[in-house]
């Protein structure tokens, strides 16, 4: 029974099955959207179909136990197929099976040559010839009659071990990863430090900066971190960017988003005009909640309230802050000298100078200082150097495999008299290697010229003598 | 460099692949050599234009131009027309470009109905010499698969009509071989730039190997129906027209994959 098992969990077949059944899967995942409100799939597919398929997960396909354990199936088959096929590998490595010319005859690719010489003086040059070429050579017979196997792939079977192995490791680093590592978002506003999860030092952010190009697109986010231990002292200190994390201590700090205080701002640069500072005005800078006075004048500027999203409630005529986006900026200002308020009103970035032709001064909001947060994403993975070792392997691995060549050719070289030798040379032209009859009819034509003979016979099976 | 060159040097290239396709079809419908050599001619011009106007491009915006479906679709038809050279010249199957050659012009003709404004500021995740590696191998890989996709046409239709337009079509097993080839030549560079590259680069810029991102899975069905393909071949002895089958929805699904970001969205939706 348990041998029975073995055979099955370790089977091509078996391995197959859920590749197709991983593959069929995987397209659920692609093509119903992961992730949304249960409510919308049931709007969308039904109250019967919504519920099938909130059932089955395909909502969150990705972290179904189903979907996992097909994947953790899949790996276990893979390594049991190739535990089998190194096993078949070691048990074949050392025994070669020498053909005869007839044996030769019948492969699918054949040629028989005649050639000047003796046959271990032939033999000599086909061992030279193939060792040239990179084959492994074993010879076995007589001074008569000797039989020859070249043989070439053994970086081939390495990448096939190489490539199915490093499966494990992908998919083990990912769980490693899950199971052990943690990530989390971090804002920081430029001074503020915050400590690191499970870790006895905490990350400052000293500058954030967005870089623009001179049409104003963004070509850059920069955050200059310094990292502090316990007692405060300083252990680490980068300024990172998208695509360049900071890396201590096996935690990653990757530049990952910003965002904008949308209550805590900049001094305020407003303009004043009135009977008192002119029709040119004058510009005011003030902080939110505080007041300046504009010099002789006796003229105070409060910045009162502050709606980064600012909209005005028709019904109930409030006015509110929509959003904590700075979408329409709104700054509640006074105008006020001695007991008397000469303006009291919402001003709007956006709109410039709005008139009202009872107020004697006006004032415009030109520009107040943002307060930027650098979003950091934290980063512990303990599975990402396994995943890396995956990655190299199976990327080595599979370039060996379709690209190193894996051949065996087979020879006999036997006395035909008048100092003359036969040969025979063939190989079978695997479904694995669809060029090998071409490689082989001028292989075989090279080493003709070499052994100084001629070609008698030239026979590709399915295909009829060419020769 | 102006950008127009570049794009006038893609509208030559257009008309060249689309003269040498031509070409190629009246070849197999005339079973003139001469034809076939002068077909083959056009194409090499058509992709020197191609390559010219790509590197034209680049010189005009400072970087590869992999950074919108354009560019990647250029790419894409170049790497189709040097397969193209590998098979007519490497493994002699100049029928092959009869097949080859429309699908490159296809390529092209798709390109040129895409927007063409360059990305002059990329977006500070593009920033980073693992664009170029996994865009361009990426297309390469699938490239791959789309002359293997040429050639499982090719089978199926002289498999099924039993026409061959003019006995100039290369024999089934041929067409088994170059669909085959195609497929060995593709499916290790696109696991190690489309799979493994993206990974990389994806660690590095987003934290995380891999997101389940729409994209990324598309791509990871792909190389699992490549896989299948595979292990169906060597193992279970499939041939021809199955074969052909599996190959065609290995490439089905990379044409998918091309326009994930686009109605799928997910974290490759850039633009």
């Amino acid at each position: 029974m348990i041998v029975r098992l073995y055979r099955a969990a370790g089977s091509l077949k078996t391995g197959v099955v859920i590749l197709a059944a991983l593959t069929l899967a995987s397209f659920f995942g692609v093509l119903i959207p992961q992730g949304l409100d249960p409510q919308r799939y049931i709007t969308q597919w039904g109250t019967a179909g919504g519920t099938m398929l909130l059932r089955l997960g395909l909502d969150r396909l990705f972290s179904t136990l189903w979907y996992n354990s097909l994947l953790g199936l899949f790996s276990l088959n893979i390594f049991l197929c190739t535990v089998n096929r190194i096993i078949s590998i070691g048990k074949s490595a050392g025994r070669w099976r020498f053909l005869d010319g007839n044996q030769i005859a019948k492969l699918a690719f054949h040629v028989r040559m005649r050639a000047p010489g003796t046959v271990p003086a032939t033999a000599e040059t086909v061992r030279r010839f193939f060792r040239a070429r990179r084959f492994s050579v074993y010879m076995n017979g007589t001074a008569a009659s000797l039989s020859i196997e070249a043989r070439q792939g053994l970086l081939r079977e390495v990448g096939l071990v190489l490539v199915h192995l490093s499966v494990l490791p992908l998919l083990v680093g990912g769980l490693v990863g899950k199971m052990t590592g943690f990530s989390y978002s971090q804002h920081l506003a430029e001074g503020e430090s915050v400590q690191v999860r499970e870790r006895p030092f905490s990350v400052r952010c000293d500058s954030f900066a967005i870089d623009m190009n001179e049409r104003g697109d963004i070509s850059d986010y920069r955050s200059r971190l310094t990292l502090l231990g316990a007692a405060g002292d300083t252990l680490m200190s980068r300024t990172i960017e998208v695509n360049h994390p900071l890396v201590y201590r096996g935690i990653k700090f990757y530049q990952s988003s910003y965002s904008v205080d949308p209550v805590n701002t900049g001094a305020f640069t407003l303009m004043v005009t009135g009977p008192q500072v002119g029709p040119v005005g004058k510009k005011v800078s003030v902080e939110q909640g505080s007041s300046s006075t504009i010099e002789s004048t006796g003229i105070t500027v409060s910045a009162v309230r502050f709606f980064p999203d600012f909209y005005y409630d028709m019904e109930t005529k409030t006015p509110h802050n929509r959003s904590d986006r700075h979408n329409n900026p709104a700054l509640f200002v006074t105008v006020t000298r001695v007991a008397d308020t000469l303006f009291a009103r919402w001003v709007f970035q956006r709109f410039g100078v709005m008139h009202h032709t009872d107020d004697e001064y006006s004032v415009s909001l030109l520009s107040y200082g943002q307060k930027q947060s650098t979003g950091l994403l934290i980063k512990e993975n303990p599975g990402g150097g396994i995943i890396w070792f995956g990655i190299v392997f199976m990327s080595i691995g599979v370039i060996l495999v379709f690209w190193a060549p894996r051949r065996r050719i087979r020879i006999t070289v036997e006395e035909c008299g008048e100092g003359k030798v036969v040969l025979h040379v063939g190989t079978g032209l695997s479904h694995r290697d669809p060029g090998m009859a071409d490689y082989a009819s001028n292989l075989f034509k090279r080493l003709c010229r070499e052994l100084g003979g001629t070609i008698e016979l030239e026979m590709e099976k399915n295909s009829g003598s060419v020769g | 460099m102006a950008q127009s060159v570049d794009i006038s040097l893609f509208f030559w290239s257009l008309a060249a692949f689309g003269l040498s396709a031509l070409l190629h079809i009246l070849y197999l419908a005339a079973n003139r050599s001469i034809m076939a050599r002068t077909a083959t001619a056009v194409m090499a011009v058509a992709t020197v234009l191609l390559a010219s106007a790509i590197v034209a491009r680049a010189l005009y915006i400072g970087h590869m131009p992999v950074t919108n479906m354009f560019e990647y679709m250029s790419i894409f038809a170049l790497g189709a027309a040097l397969f193209y050279f590998v098979f007519v010249f490497f493994y002699r199957q100049r029928a092959i470009g009869a097949v080859v050659a429309p699908v490159v012009f296809m390529l092209i003709v798709s390109a040129s109905l895409l927007p063409k404004e360059p990305n002059s500021q990329l977006v500070p995740a593009l920033q980073s010499y693992w664009l170029q590696i996994h865009v361009t191998l990426a297309a390469l890989g699938e490239a791959a698969f789309a002359v293997a996709f040429a050639a499982n046409c090719m089978y199926l239709s002289k498999r099924f009509s039993g026409r061959d337009a003019g006995s100039r079509f290369p024999s089934l097993e041929r067409l088994d071989m170059v669909s085959h080839k195609a497929i060995i030549i593709g499916y290790p560079i696109f696991t190690v730039g489309a799979i493994f590259a993206g990974a990389i680069w994806a660690e590095q810029a987003w934290g995380t190997f891999w997101s389940w991102d729409p994209k990324e899975v598309c791509s990871l069905i792909v190389w699992f129906i490549y896989t299948l393909y595979f292990h169906l071949r060597f193992m279970r002895g499939w041939r021809g027209t199955r074969t052909a089958i599996v190959s065609m929805a290995g490439f089905a699904t990379a044409v998918l994959t091309f326009f994930a970001n686009m109605f799928l969205g997910g974290l490759h939706a850039y633009t």
